[in-house]
């Protein structure tokens, strides 16, 4: 049988950065493959490929082919992918809350009754033919075994049947051969998953193929037909279900080697001095909810935290931060820490580099030296000097200051002055891990420290956390979502599923151990 | 148990409605004590309004379009009245008289005001979601031109024929223009009826087409139309028995009605606006419109050209205003050459949220009554201030206040409303319920 | 070539139609023989008087609320000190001073009431501060109508309620301007406005570099990074909007003096916008301003509107062109940054 589907040694690097390295696999019509991989092993690089995304033609386009029912195809965009019969559900819902569901599903394929006034004035004044919408609206919906009342708006249905709605959509088109699910069942109830899932396997029974991102290797288990895995941009298995099983498919998710001389800090030994206990933190990040985190730092360690995008790693320094409101107990060295009111950790002496560099880390528009002494200037009241009655900012003696972080962190640039903006990645990271050190901090949460950064500046980045860790002492907890990255230097590796602790392990516990951890299969609190 | 949770249902839902129609509630007694404060005869202040109204309602329908593309209240619907404006100046300068008057005038606006939209909208899909703002001082910004053209380059650069528009030095143009004898109300003029008649024959126009519904639904036998209780045909026919019962019972209220004459032929002229704003919205264009104004990102990714669409609604908009300033300067008979445009924008803006429209949402009921209301308050106040505090002006700034103040407090409430909207849907709640 | 298309980038296509239309006016100054030094004193006293108008941007594009279309506001208040300060016949350089420091608390009550409407509607602060500064202009023609005040040079001979216009000759009609005023070549420079607009220009810089102002500049740029470093936005925000509102306040009073008369009722309706354009022609954006942008933009706007009042009254002597031109530039500067203001978010 022709594949439906051939992609064909896929290659793609965003300025030198190899993120698909050779990817090749094929999907025949009516089956569903389950692409899987950790964060960053690009899955969605090869999605945006599929779909002509414009981040794809924008970064100089891609080496290999893509093969649609046997002829080499060229999607320069989403529109073209829907002219071929390539559909996709995203994560989050492409509705329109006051229209029908109903009008959803027809939205821009409306059926339309032809009238004088539409033959003088043009298609556009064509009425809608709301009766015949309806119809084919509701027997795309029982296609798919589902009770929906198609004349409902969308606002007032519940959120576990707006997936539905979606897939409605797509098999209504009457050409959709290929289906992209990108992790459909995030938001829906166990329950609703389970029906979701029975209602995918009805779409691949008509014929559709399905490609099916997920996380969840239950589902991965029950639902696909063969398993694709990518990791750092290869492909490292392609196998069907029945030939695998979900501690190998987790161990090759995460399954680089890593030498044992490369992690630094095994068996360190800690007296059990707690400088900050976490206790039931519940942080209402968006995206990165977390529900129900205990965790307790000892004095001196590095602590890692890890785990899957969207399972709320990133919320736990957030919300200790203030940046997002926050339920829980904290307490620090012994003292409540009143986390909701804003700045109250640093005016406790901790700090934080945040992993949104640009968008909390640094003002773009302002100098280095400005940016670097920030957070100091704002809550010792250092590099001040007063005029009458203003405590002005004094420019001498922060450039000082500065001229020191540059030179000890390599930090690339004409001088203090420069604007924050105009420099790279890398060395803007190492200005905001130097505005958070100039405070002297007691503890430091660094999130996401070598994230789109070269390999250059995440090597000096790191062993520079190991040095201060060890010469000054500061206590630091480092939240990261590459895996090896916290074992070449921490202690300790919380792994966070589901907005809860999963598991501590240390950093030469086996693979499969972190990645079942990360896939939520063992010791989840549910 | 259940009785209770009725009526709590209930009280819910009357609170809810106070809340989301305050300002048209607390509109509707300020008009109440203006009447009462102005000690007018009902004649008069019925006929002032009946002809605020036929004068304003299609300024205030051509607002309608663009806040379903959710690009909010459109401010330069002044460019509109410019077109007409323009359209006015040219057919009296070729000296032209009556309805053939009209018609040149709003030949001429046709083409100016959907140039002057298209420019707009562009300008517009430039400033997205500060759609308002840029509106706002679009208008002043065009006004300026204006003067410039009119003011200064008519006359020596541009020739005008007809000597009587330009001001004696032969710079500029005259202010006011005034339509002569023919021209003035010539649409008015066509047809004019007492309001009673009038209203009893839309009533009864409204029972007819309820009954056709009805008796349409009845021989379809459709299964769904069973179920419905035939609610526009008994409100039809109520209305209708309130209206006579109020003439029959109140001399001074028939008198008042009798009193006062509206023009058909305007009045069908806004009625064939309402039939197509009605129909555009039931239309594949119209139903564009509203998805671009609910999300235009979700728009895009389904194919909907959403620029193009911007730019449509505001050109549908601003044809409207054109036609609009039109049937406003004939009702008038003149107009002043650099200020009667000004304020079209403002007025028509906080007519229609009285009415109960909001930035996002606007339909021909909340103009009809936002007209209604926000009319009556601007013919009484000066009335009642004077009553009042023996002082005419004071009612004057109290309107031009309540004008603004309407404004600024819907816009803030909706910025508020938006605000907290985004909070609520960060909130766990909704995804606590799931689990 | 490729210079000229980047100093067009950098310096701003309007900017650049700005600068060729001001010497245009100069020169045409010339040709029709306008007395020069005349001009030249009526450009300086002009740039004067709406300096701390213009000022009165920065606290507000600087904490992120944008272009303070709410001026009226602070116009408002600062009318209201003058009407004070004439009633109980405050004269001369100390009248104006005592003017200036009546509208203080009035401003902070009004700035402060109002920052709690602005950080309630973040989005679109400009849209909502435009028409809070109209009703409260409406509001106060009414309060000029029925406030107490019974001096009787200020009120109507008959009739409720204070006049429309108010000469100060009585009391400080252009004390500033005349205060060790100097004549150089027919010039008249007005040495004691200039000092005072200096000493505001110099606070207001100070306050810029100030732990305070850096503290609001970091919530205006990106209130992220503000909270992250432990600054309470909304505070900035309030401070801000107080701040601008003050020197509304101020900014009115300095300009009637200058102007010679207080214009109540309507007058003060429009007056947020020849100061947003002001900063805008002198570089600033919605987000980003300094002292040198309002400074260079005051100088080049209002020396352009006073050259081309005499020009164009020579030139068409009925009508009222420069007030069209001022309509048309002023609007058109605004139109073309709030265009630019998307473009920029892209």
């Amino acid at each position: 049988m022709e594949a439906l589907l051939h992609f064909k040694n896929i290659k793609k690097s965003f300025s030198g950065n190899v993120v698909l390295d050779g990817v090749d696999f094929t999907i025949q019509p009516g089956q569903i493959v389950a692409l899987a991989g950790e964060n960053g092993a690009g899955k969605s690089t090869l999605m945006n490929i599929l779909f002509g995304m414009d981040v794809i033609s924008e970064t100089g386009g891609f080496e290999g082919e893509i093969i649609f029912e046997g002829k080499t195809v060229n999607i320069q965009s989403p529109q073209d992918a829907m002219a071929l019969g390539i559909g996709m559900v995203h994560q989050e819902f492409m509705l329109l809350p006051g229209f029908t569901v109903a009008r959803n599903i027809k939205l821009n394929r409306e059926n339309l009754i032809a009238n004088p006034i539409s033959r003088i004035a043009g298609k556009g004044y064509q009425l809608l033919d709301n009766p015949k919408i309806v119809r084919e609206a509701a027997g795309a919906l029982s296609r798919l075994g589902m009770e929906i009342n198609p004349e409902v708006t969308v606002d007032k249905l519940p959120v576990g049947h707006m997936q539905f709605v979606e897939i409605a959509r797509e098999i209504d088109k009457s050409n959709l051969k290929l289906l992209v699910l990108d992790e459909p069942t995030a938001v829906l109830t166990e329950s609703e998953a389970e029906r979701f899932l029975a209602c995918i396997r009805k779409v691949a029974d008509d014929g559709i193929a399905v490609i099916f991102i997920s996380h969840r290797l239950d589902e991965v288990m029950s639902l696909a037909d063969s398993v694709v895995i990518l990791r750092d941009g290869q492909l490292v298995s392609d196998k069907k279900v029945e030939d695998t099983d979900k501690h190998q498919i987790a161990e090759q998710m995460v399954g680089r080697k890593l030498e044992s001389e490369s992690m630094v800090n095994v068996n360190r030994s800690f007296k059990e001095d707690i400088i900050l206990e976490i206790e039931h933190l519940r942080v209402d990040m968006p995206g990165e909810r977390s529900k129900d985190i205990s965790l307790s730092v000892r004095r001196g360690e590095i602590l890692g935290i890890g785990g899957l995008a969207g399972h709320g790693k990133t919320s736990i320094s957030n919300g200790i931060f203030g940046m997002y409101p926050a339920k829980g107990k904290v307490s620090y060295n012994g003292q409540p820490l009143h986390f909701e009111k804003t700045g109250e950790a640093l005016d406790k002496g901790m700090a934080f580099v945040s992993e949104d560099r640009k968008g909390v880390g640094l003002l773009l528009n302002e100098s280095i030296a400005l940016n670097m002494v920030y957070t100091d200037m704002k809550v010792n009241r250092n590099f001040l000097k007063k005029l009458g009655p203003f405590s002005l900012f004094d420019e001498k003696s922060a450039e000082e200051a500065v001229k020191e972080m540059i030179e000890e962190l390599d930090i690339r640039c004409t001088g203090p002055k420069q604007l924050v903006g105009r420099l790279s990645g890398g060395n803007q990271q190492k200005v905001c891990m130097a505005r958070a050190l100039i405070t002297k901090p007691e503890i430091l949460f660094v999130s996401e420290p070598t994230r789109g950064i070269d390999i250059g500046a995440k090597q000096i980045l790191l062993n520079y956390l190991v040095k201060i860790n060890k010469e000054q002492g500061i206590t630091i907890v480092m939240t990261s979502s590459e895996l090896n990255e916290l074992r070449t230097v921490c202690d300790r590796i919380a792994i966070i599923g589901s907005g809860t602790v999963q598991g501590i392990l240390p950093p030469d516990a086996p693979n499969v151990d972190f990645a079942l951890l990360m896939s939520g299969e063992k010791g989840g609190d549910k | 148990m259940m009785s209770g949770e009725k009526t709590n249902r209930v009280g819910v839902f009357l609170k809810r409605q106070l809340v989301n129609n305050a300002v048209t509630i607390l509109f509707f007694f300020i008009c109440i004590a203006g009447i009462i404060l102005a000690n007018q005869p009902m004649s008069y202040i019925i006929g002032e309004i009946s002809s605020r109204l036929f004068r304003n309602l299609i300024l205030i329908l051509a607002l309608l379009v663009p806040v379903w593309a959710g690009m909010g209240m459109n401010f330069s619907i002044v460019l509109g009245a410019m077109a007409a404006q323009i359209g006015i100046i040219v057919s009296t300068n070729f000296s032209m008289s009556g309805i053939a008057c009209l018609a040149v005038s709003f030949l001429v606006s046709i083409p100016l005001s959907l140039v002057f939209g298209n420019l707009t909208g562009r300008l517009f899909n430039q400033t997205k979601g500060q759609e308002m703002i840029t509106g706002m001082i679009l208008g002043f910004f065009a006004k300026g031109i204006y003067d410039l053209v009119f003011m200064f380059l008519c006359g020596p650069v541009i020739p005008v024929k007809n000597q009587a528009l330009l001001l004696t030095n032969g710079i500029g143009l005259t202010t006011p223009i005034n339509l002569d004898g023919a021209t003035k109300s010539a649409l008015n003029k066509i047809w004019m009826v007492s309001l009673d008649k009038a209203v009893y024959a839309v009533l009864i126009l409204f029972l007819l087409f309820q009954a056709a519904l009805f008796l349409r639904r009845f021989l379809l036998k459709k299964e769904e139309a069973k179920g419905k209780k035939p609610w526009g045909l008994l409100i039809a026919l109520l209305a209708l028995a309130v209206f006579h019962v109020a003439c029959v019972s109140s001399e001074t209220f028939l008198f008042a009605l009798r009193f006062t004459d509206v023009p058909v032929a305007t009045g069908i002229l806004i009625a064939v606006v309402c039939v197509y704003i009605t129909f555009l919205s039931k239309t594949k264009l119209g139903s564009d419109i509203n998805a671009v104004g609910q999300s235009m990102p979700i728009a895009v990714s389904m194919g909907i050209p959403a620029d193009k669409i911007r730019i449509v609604a505001i050109m549908i908009s601003t044809l409207l205003a054109a036609l609009g300033q039109l049937v406003f300067i004939q009702d008038i008979g003149n107009f002043t050459t650099y200020t009667a445009h000004e304020n079209v924008g403002t007025f028509s803006i906080a007519a229609l949220l009285v009415g109960g429209a909001s930035i996002k949402k606007a339909n021909i009921g909340h103009a009809i009554l936002g007209a209604l209301l926000f009319h009556t308050m601007f013919i009484i106040s000066p009335l009642a201030g004077k009553n009042l505090f023996n002082n005419a002006q004071l009612g004057e700034y109290f309107r031009v206040f309540v004008c603004y103040a309407v404004i600024a407090v819907a816009l803030a409430l909706h910025a508020w409303k938006s605000v907290m909207a985004k909070k609520i849907s960060e909130d766990p709640a909704e995804e606590e319920k799931h689990e | 070539m490729a210079s000229v298309k980047n100093m067009i980038k950098t310096f701003g296509f309007p900017r650049l139609i700005i600068i060729a239309f001001l010497g245009l006016l100069i020169v045409m100054m010339f040709v029709l023989h306008i007395p020069v030094p005349l001009t030249f004193s009526q450009c300086l006293v002009r740039i004067g008087i709406n300096m701390v108008l213009a000022l009165a941007m920065v606290p507000g594009i600087m904490a992120g609320t944008g272009m303070n279309f709410a001026l009226p506001l602070g116009i408002e208040c600062g009318l209201l000190a003058g009407m004070i300060s004439l009633q109980y016949n405050m004269k001369g350089v100390g009248g104006i001073f005592a003017a200036m420091l009546i509208s203080v608390p009035f401003s902070v009550l009004a700035g402060w009431a109002y920052s709690q409407l602005v950080n309630r509607v973040k989005g679109s602060e400009m849209m909502v501060s435009t028409y809070i500064g109209f009703s409260m202009v409406a509001l106060m023609c009414i309060g000029w109508l029925m406030l107490p005040f019974s001096n009787a040079s200020i009120v109507w001979p008959i009739g409720d309620g204070l006049r429309t216009t108010i000469t100060l000759e009585e009391w400080y009609d252009r004390a500033l301007n005349n205060l060790f005023a100097i004549n150089i070549l027919g010039v008249d420079i007005p040495i004691g406005l200039i000092l005072v607009i200096g000493l505001f220009c110099l606070v207001i810089w100070l306050f810029m570099k100030s732990h305070l102002g850096l503290m609001m500049k970091a919530a205006g740029a990106n209130p992220n990074f503000a909270k992250a470093n432990g600054v309470k936005v909304d505070s900035m925000r309030t401070v801000a909007t107080i701040l601008s509102t003050v020197l509304g306040g101020i900014g009115i009073i300095i300009y009637a003096q200058g102007f010679g008369f207080y214009q109540l009722y309507n007058a003060p309706l429009m007056m947020a916008f020849p100061a947003i354009a002001a900063v805008l022609i002198g570089g600033a954006t919605p987000s980003r301003i300094s002292i040198f942008n309002v400074v260079l933009g005051t100088v080049m706007f209002q020396s352009m509107l006073a050259i081309a009042t005499p020009v164009a009254n020579s030139l068409i002597p009925e009508g009222n062109l420069s007030e069209v031109v001022r309509t048309i530039v002023s609007n058109g500067i605004i139109l073309y940054a709030l265009s630019r203001m998307q473009g920029g978010k892209r």
